[in-house]
């Protein structure tokens, strides 16, 4: 099978996907209490009122023909209208999108960054004072919640220390770059540990392969063996968690963009689950799933061109 | 039966000597409570020459390898005797001496080509590596160096196949892949722990053809472990014979098959089967081989050996019995007489 093959299918597992997500989204958001009309208008509504916003917006029908309508709607391009800002749910996110991605590549970037030397450092030595560190501060990390360490980095980082900004999404690149690093850095802090964890194990379970042996009686440097035979082997499983763990990310944006004002698609979740407003609140899920979704897809791609022998399975 | 075998190398010239191990003792565990699974290694091999180490699994023939190409598994330490490879002695030797050693002085093949191949690189990258490791050539060079190997190792078309994984390859193909990385630095020495075992008896053939090939080619030493007497017998020019850790017996192939000097290489003997022989004519050796930490003061082999006899619990002395033969037997002489009458 070819690389162009496996792609191929790979996308085609898309269409599955995405329709469940659309079902159990539409569904469960029918389930939980609360009616965007009554939410809208206020408490002192009439009657009358709430039933002409519900025909107006296509509540009064039943839902399966809702989810129909729906569908019918998701295969023309169109997300569905917001009932708060009157405004298609599409132009909504992509208005929106920037911050959210720009959180969610900066947070990997950092991860890769962080995480790898770290493994790499304390599978140099196991059991030595360095692998303990790296422990102990992996265990702090899974353990501190995202909101309180981003309140503490606000605080202590960019109140006091005025090293960098407390909140927005800055302007340009470099702007970017700088206003986006403590949020970032938050969500990294919560999912370094997990990949140093498991990059760890790896390679110090590929370092004992006897393709080492092979390597290190060819007489090449340590250096070349540790990087180009050990991590290049060891490296797969840990894609793995690195993909999956992105995926809960984007739902730990939410959060995090809401503490560092940042107003990206998250916090647009946010605002529409607590209006009830559901054609916002469905496109928001489905495109987070999507998200989801590519970056399984480029993690999957990305294992591939790592190892050669899944190509051909 | 025929009066001696002119066996190959019988009287080596001493430069042209490659490989001298004495007295080699290995530990596992601390000096006080861990165990020697090599006591007493003995070995030696010379250019254009074919040596086998034969014996049981847990003989110390894997480790002892190992030893000499500066490879051992961590946890395993050299405790005493000395290991010359070509004018460097592995137990002192600096980094620089080591990676000089592995790779340029010694090339390793192992016994799984499966496990041996790092699988997520081109074979042909894992031969030109090995080869721009001990010699200054540009990365052209080196490919070019890889492809000729892959040829030589009978590989057709080998430009093409320098592309491919592992996993893409038989058995048989990936071995060769692995003598192609051995001999990519170009070493005067070949170890090779048991390279055929896990090949089909068709690719065996051609894989040690290949290999007592390239000894008398490139004029290299070539060490050969194996369990198996008929490889020992088909492509060895001298054969020792490794029983707990000690070599009990080495001498020209030939005549250590023919005659052996040492019970334990009879009793090996009589439990290969050959096309004339029955199942009764099978002699499996009774007990079983000493476990590693068992105290043994005389000779590991007396209590299952049928010429045993009370001084063979003393101490073992290795006595030359002519045509540069040794034999860590006290009654080898009984055992001589033995089997030339029955010869």
């Amino acid at each position: 099978m070819t690389y162009a093959h496996f792609i191929g299918r790979r996308l085609l597992h898309v269409i599955p996907v995405v329709f469940g997500v659309t079902f159990v989204v539409f569904w469960l958001i029918h389930l939980v209490p609360g009616d965007p009309a009554r939410t809208a208008l206020g408490f002192h509504a009439t009657p009358q009122a709430i039933a002409h916003l519900h025909h107006e917006w296509g509540l009064d029908q039943s839902l399966p023909a809702q989810y129909i309508n729906y569908l019918g709607r998701l295969i023309r391009g169109d997300l569905g209208t917001s009932f708060r800002f009157q405004d298609s749910a599409g132009a909504l996110i992509v208005e929106r999108l920037p911050v959210t991605l720009w959180l969610i590549g900066y947070s990997a970037f950092l991860i890769s960054l962080i995480a790898g030397p770290l493994a790499l450092l304390a599978a140099s030595k196991p059991g030595a004072m360095r692998d303990r560190l790296v422990r102990i501060f992996s265990i702090a990390g899974l353990g501190i919640p995202g909101f309180w360490l981003g309140l503490i980095l606000i605080q202590y980082i960019a109140i006091e220390a005025r090293i960098l900004p407390a909140a927005g999404f800055g302007e340009g690149f470099m702007g970017h770059v700088e206003s986006m690093f403590l949020p970032s850095l938050t969500i990294a802090v919560g999912i370094i540990p997990l990949v140093v964890r498991s990059l760890r194990a790896e390679v110090l379970k590929v370092a004992d392969s006897e393709f080492v042996v092979t390597a290190r009686a060819k007489g090449l440097s340590e250096r070349r063996i540790r990087l180009r035979h050990v991590l290049r082997n060891a490296l797969p499983p840990s894609v793995t968690i690195l993909t999956i763990n992105i995926g809960f990310l984007v739902g730990g944006t939410v959060v995090i963009e809401r503490v560092y004002g940042l107003g990206g698609v998250g916090d647009l979740m946010l605002t529409a689950i607590n209006a009830r407003d559901f054609p916002i609140v469905q496109a928001v899920t489905l495109f987070f799933a999507l998200i989801v979704i590519v970056i399984n897809f480029f993690g999957d791609l990305l294992q591939a061109l790592l190892d050669p022998r899944l190509e051909t399975q | 039966m025929s009066a001696s075998v002119n066996g190959n190398g019988a009287d080596p010239v001493a430069s042209r000597s490659l490989l001298s191990v004495r007295d080699l003792r290995l530990g596992v565990g601390g000096e006080d409570s861990g165990f020697e699974p090599v006591v007493g290694a003995t070995l030696r091999a010379d250019r254009g020459e074919v040596v086998g180490v034969v014996g049981e699994s847990g003989s110390g023939k894997s480790l002892t390898m190992r030893a000499i190409a500066g490879l051992l598994p961590p946890g395993v330490e050299l405790r005493g005797g000395a290991i010359d490879v070509d004018g460097i002695d592995v137990a002192t030797a600096s980094k620089a001496q080591l990676r000089k050693l592995h790779g340029e002085k010694v090339g390793m093949i192992f016994q799984e080509p499966m496990t041996a191949l790092n699988p997520t690189m081109r074979i042909g990258t894992q031969i030109a590596e090995a080869a721009r490791a001990h010699h200054d050539v540009s990365r052209a060079e080196a490919k070019r160096r890889a492809i000729e190997l892959l040829g030589r190792m009978g590989f057709a078309d080998p430009e093409n196949r320098y592309r491919l994984y592992p996993h893409e390859l038989s058995g048989g193909m990936r071995q060769r892949v692995v003598i192609a990385i051995a001999l990519a630095g170009e070493p005067g020495l070949l170890l090779c722990d048991e390279p055929t075992t896990a090949l089909d008896a068709t690719v065996t053939m051609r894989v040690l053809d290949l290999l007592v090939g390239l000894a008398s080619e490139f004029d290299i030493g070539v060490i050969i472990v194996t369990h198996d007497l008929g490889v020992a017998a088909r492509i060895c020019d001298r054969i020792v014979v490794m029983y707990a850790g000690r070599m009990v017996e080495e001498g020209p192939a030939g005549e250590v098959l023919r005659r052996p000097r040492h019970p334990y290489t009879l009793a090996l003997l009589r439990a290969v089967p050959t096309r004339d022989s029955t199942i009764q004519d099978l002699r499996a050796i009774p007990g079983s081989p000493p476990r590693p930490g068992d105290d043994l003061p005389g000779c590991p082999f007396a209590p299952r050996c049928e010429f045993a006899e009370p001084a063979c619990l003393g101490p073992v002395e290795v006595t030359a019995v002519g045509d540069g033969r040794m034999t860590a037997c006290r009654r080898h002489e009984v055992l001589a007489g033995m089997v030339s009458a029955r010869g």
